[in-house]
């Protein structure tokens, strides 16, 4: 979805003089590129300085810029998340954070650049917005979004495409869900590319007659509180998936919400471990968090 | 102002920094004591009549700690009214421990130690970006030079060649658990910041007003380059029983305290110095 966020971030660059943009290393990949070319005086290479380069975006609010940070999730909301918490949401500052493959995506970089936490150490933090968009059009539609409302946001992208999802919606709202199958004997809730995954798991599973209702979740926090619960009651049972730690996420979130209600939820995610070095591919079929291993995991709930 | 009329602020500040150090039971007594020059320098003192900072320009205190310090100072310079300065330490005061931009006067605020040098060159480098003159002035402490986000922080701002950029060192020689170079010994500050491609000044006394614009003066003279001033000062300046001690450096102050600070302050137009 990089691709899209590059285009998306150039028409926003050319329309919002105040805008700048600041990434660390892996600039290629961060969604950087094209604003890059068209406005180098409005771009900052930081090189590996991650926490200097976050509480400098905070520096850079205080002359009425709107800065986007770009980088590795694992950096953004790991590395530097301390200057993100008080330099930056503490003081509810005006800095978008675009972090991009999360979860398992780095694959042989391995453990330090992956990132199995980071929505949970970004939604933990007051005045922080999470979102985790399905495509590339939602994350284009993310990022304009990013202009009308105001605050700190934490923005999980991936280089992966991710299944199309947003067929053409081309809007994102803070605080709504989007369902994107239909059906009554289990709900899926889920984010980012894995929503796209859980698509396609419930198109398999049609077919063994069992009707999966897939909601999409791009909005973390704020959460769609209201519509989990209605999605949840109207099932037999649900799941959340999300290639994230099964601790915090969106999981988390969604257990927090239907605790009280007596509903059950099985979260589906990274099982409390480290990723290695080796292929993306071969960690999400390792913990069943590719389309056949999210089909074998929601047949077990049913 | 003339000198006289800075080091009778500067005895003004003290006296409100210590009765809101006691009220709000804070503590850093002898650290905020030796950083009241520099941050009166900033704001109230003038060069060639032209103030040192200027509506338009800024000052980050990186030491946030001693923020009761500067709160003094915004109260007394009309950012808000003095009665906020008695309600640090209870709930739901406007001011806080550390000084953010929730804060009338402060435009941007550094919350914890090594953070202040990064975000005064974000803000350095957003106003070379729009090509203005204005100037950012950070005030940091030499413990807090232990922190490596400073360091990250000094090699972009030599990178990007800001000479909009002027930090003071308040260099007291203590931190909270002691002397600074028995706990981890910083060694040469100024080639430190040298060898990082700054330009390099002392003051061989931080707590005179005088000494501090001389070197502030000579500091907005350096062009592509950022500057330090490394101001040698004395923990606990201006509260005698306290002046160099260690044990008043991250100290709360006492009402007994306060009672003999103040039986033994005089602050008026009369005496030259208190």
């Amino acid at each position: 979805m990089i691709r899209a966020v590059e285009e998306e971030l150039l028409a926003l660059g050319k329309k919002h003089q105040n805008m700048v943009m600041l990434h660390g290393d892996l600039s290629g990949k961060c969604g950087v590129r094209l604003f890059a070319d068209a406005f180098p005086e409005r771009t900052f290479h930081f090189g590996l300085s991650t926490s200097h380069m976050v509480a400098a975006a905070a520096g850079f609010t205080a002359r009425g810029k709107l800065p986007f940070v770009c980088g590795l999730s694992s950096l953004i909301a790991g590395g530097a998340w301390e200057q993100v918490r008080t330099a930056v949401c503490y003081q509810n500052l005006n800095v978008k954070f675009l972090g991009v493959d999360g979860g398992f995506a780095r694959g042989v970089d391995g453990v330090g650049l992956q990132s199995g936490e980071d929505i949970a150490l970004m939604r933990v933090i007051p005045n922080m917005k999470v979102v985790a968009p399905a495509d590339g059009i939602e994350a284009a539609a993310v990022c304009r979004a990013l202009f009308n409302e105001y605050g700190p946001t934490y923005v999980r992208l991936f280089s992966e495409e991710g299944g199309a999802v947003s067929s053409g919606h081309g809007e994102f709202v803070f605080g709504r869900s989007t369902e994107v199958r239909e059906g009554d004997d289990v709900c899926v809730f889920s984010c980012g590319i894995m929503t796209g995954r859980c698509c396609e798991a419930a198109d398999e599973l049609l077919k063994e007659n069992v009707r999966v209702r897939v909601v999409h979740l791009a909005s973390i926090k704020p959460l769609d509180v209201q519509g989990i619960l209605r999605h949840a009651a109207a099932v037999k049972t649900c799941a959340v998936v999300e290639e994230h730690s099964v601790y915090g996420g969106l999981g988390g979130a969604v257990a927090e919400v239907l605790s009280g209600s007596g509903l059950m939820v099985r979260r589906i995610g990274i099982p409390d471990v480290f990723g290695e070095s080796v292929a993306a591919d071969v960690l999400y079929k390792k913990y069943r968090l590719d389309v056949p291993g999210i089909v074998a995991q929601v047949r077990e709930l049913v | 102002m003339t000198l006289d009329e800075l080091y009778n602020k500067a005895a003004l500040i003290r006296a409100y920094t210590l009765r809101m150090l006691q009220r709000s039971g804070f503590s850093y007594m002898g650290s905020m004591m030796s950083v009241v020059d520099i941050l009166v320098a900033l704001y109230y003192g003038d060069l060639g009549g032209e103030p040192v900072v200027s509506a338009q320009d800024y000052v980050i205190l990186g030491k946030s700690h001693t923020a009761l310090v500067q709160y003094a100072i915004l109260a007394d310079l009309g950012f808000f009214h003095e009665s906020e300065l008695e309600y640090p330490g209870k709930p739901g005061s406007m001011l806080q421990s550390r000084p953010s931009v929730k804060v009338p006067g402060i435009r941007a605020g550094a919350i914890m130690p090594g953070q202040g040098l990064s975000i005064a060159t974000g803000l350095a480098m957003a106003i070379q970006m729009e090509r203005k003159q204005n100037r950012v002035f950070a005030v940091l402490g030499d413990g807090e030079l232990q922190c490596g986000q400073v360091w990250e922080a000094a090699l972009s701002a030599a990178h990007y060649k800001l000479h909009n950029l002027v930090v003071l060192v308040d260099h007291n020689k203590l931190q909270h658990d002691g002397l600074v170079r028995g706990i981890v010994d910083m060694n040469s500050i100024h080639s430190k910041f040298d060898s990082f491609g700054w330009k390099v000044f002392q003051v061989s006394d931080g707590n005179d007003i005088d000494e501090l614009l001389d070197g502030i003066a000579k500091a907005l003279t350096v062009m592509r380059q950022p500057v330090c001033l490394i101001c040698h000062t004395v923990s606990g300046k201006g509260v005698p029983f306290a002046e160099g001690k260690p044990t008043y450096h991250a100290a709360p102050v006492s009402t007994s305290e306060i009672e003999e600070i103040f039986s033994n302050f005089t602050h008026n137009d009369d005496d030259s110095r208190s």
